[in-house]
């Protein structure tokens, strides 16, 4: 991992989403100090985002949260280079955005978008940190590029109907805090190599105390992205056909 | 929208209305973790924060203006509160901000139910109206509006929908080896 001043070029790493996970995961890469980054949302700041998303103030709301985020972590980490794209990931941008970076975490709250960049990231080789997070327990998964396993090893390909997010079924603020501080600690492994991709963590506040789990997935062998009869080679916007929450 | 009303859709309005209420301390011995947890609790709603390091506190109020602070002598450590070991396999800044949100849970949990944990964090203060003490005083009531919901129907904090949700888009099989139930789990002690 870079550190010093001769590295030819510090590592930089893509944050989708900055909301309850991407502000946690953003914030520990920037006092890391360990790479620049680069904020990808298309969202400003709401109320209802206060309790969970801390890098933002009450006078922030209305702002667009990418420049708010962008100027909040420049004063936490004045070395660390911040990017912003005020956007939200599409087809038509995702190869382009993850193909410039080194590594991804994202933290969105909808399928379509876990998938793209799921897809994206191993078509252009970048290890891709997926964070969830919905009521008192959320994961962070680690997928690796070639060889490795990948998001549709453990998530196949979108749900079935609805599922619940942090707008339907609630979330604890310190919960998503420390699901996106174990998805920047995946991150900073993975630029680093201390991490082995087909890591999973999970962290739960269940009725007799937090519970903290790592475990390891296991490449799929039908997987459809990255098994020896892959399916997908390219990204074709119908397969990302979903709901998308309004509220990442 | 109730600015808390993700928060109250797990504990219920009633144990949002408890940590409303609630004056809690900044446990954290570390300034990067304080900075975390007074964050997290000022987003919760608490209604005052007493802690060591000011910057901190003052974060807190810009996140939550209706949070009273004040700065007060550090925290003494407490046997048994030690943070639980996994944080120790974290980057530096991953375990801190992990530490401070840890926290932040810990005295939510108990403030939302008027217990403290059995190293007594997150008991909230017992606070005598009118006193020179009282910093409800200068709370500004946020939020409210909503209809109310049954106390048993978001039980603090039990984890129930959050279990389900996790495992909630599995299709097919997939693979996950070891570690599921056995010696690589760690119960955060409280």
């Amino acid at each position: 991992m870079p550190t010093s001043s001769s590295d030819a070029r510090r590592k930089k790493v893509l944050v989708v989403g900055v909301g309850g996970l991407g502000c946690p995961a953003a914030e520990v890469l920037a006092r890391s100090g360990a790479c620049d980054l680069v904020l990808v949302d298309d969202d400003v700041v709401d109320v209802t985002n206060l309790h969970r998303q801390i890098l933002f103030r009450e006078a922030d709301v209305g702002r667009p949260k990418v420049l708010t985020a962008q100027a909040r972590l420049r004063h936490l980490a004045p070395a660390v280079t911040v990017e912003t794209h005020r956007a939200r990931i599409e087809v038509g941008n995702v190869l382009q955005l993850v193909a410039a970076v080194d590594a991804v975490v994202e933290g969105s709250d909808n399928f379509p978008t876990k998938f793209l960049l799921a897809d994206a990231c191993r078509l252009a080789q970048r290890p891709l940190v997926s964070a969830a997070c919905v009521g008192v327990s959320g994961t962070a998964l680690l997928a690796g590029g070639a060889g490795a396993p990948c998001y549709r090893c453990l998530f196949e390909d979108l749900p079935l109907g609805e599922a619940p997010n942090c707008a339907t079924a609630g979330v604890l603020g310190p919960v998503a805090g420390i699901v996106g501080a174990l998805a920047a600690d995946l991150a900073l492994g993975a630029l680093a190599g201390s991490r082995a991709p087909g890591t999973l963590l999970r962290f739960e506040d269940g009725p007799s105390g937090p519970r903290f789990r790592e475990s390891r997935i296991a490449p799929r062998s039908d997987c459809l992205l990255c098994g020896p009869r892959r399916r997908i080679r390219s990204l074709d916007a119908t397969r990302y056909a979903g709901p998308r929450c309004e509220d990442p | 929208m109730n600015r808390y009303a993700r928060q109250e859709r797990i504990i219920g309005t009633a144990a949002q209305s408890r940590i409303g209420a609630a004056t809690v301390r900044v446990q954290s011995t570390s300034n990067a973790e304080a900075s975390v947890e007074a964050r997290y609790l000022a987003g919760a709603g608490v209604a005052g924060l007493r802690g060591s390091d000011r910057p901190s506190l003052d974060e807190a109020r810009a996140l939550n203006s209706g949070v009273a602070v004040q700065v007060d002598q550090p925290p003494e450590p407490r046997p048994g509160a030690e943070a639980p070991s996994w944080t120790a396999d974290l980057s530096p800044s991953a375990a801190a901000f992990a530490r401070g949100a840890l926290l932040a849970l810990q005295t939510l949990r108990a403030s939302s139910r008027r217990l403290p944990d059995r190293n007594g964090h997150g008991a909230p203060e017992r606070r005598q109206p009118g006193s020179a003490g009282d910093l409800a005083n200068e709370r500004v009531e946020l939020g409210g509006g909503h209809a109310p919901k049954p106390e048993g129907a978001g039980l603090p904090l039990d984890g129930q929908v959050g279990a389900r949700a996790a495992r909630g888009h599995h299709r097919g099989e997939h693979v996950v080896e070891g570690h599921a139930d056995d010696g690589e789990e760690q119960a955060h002690e409280e």
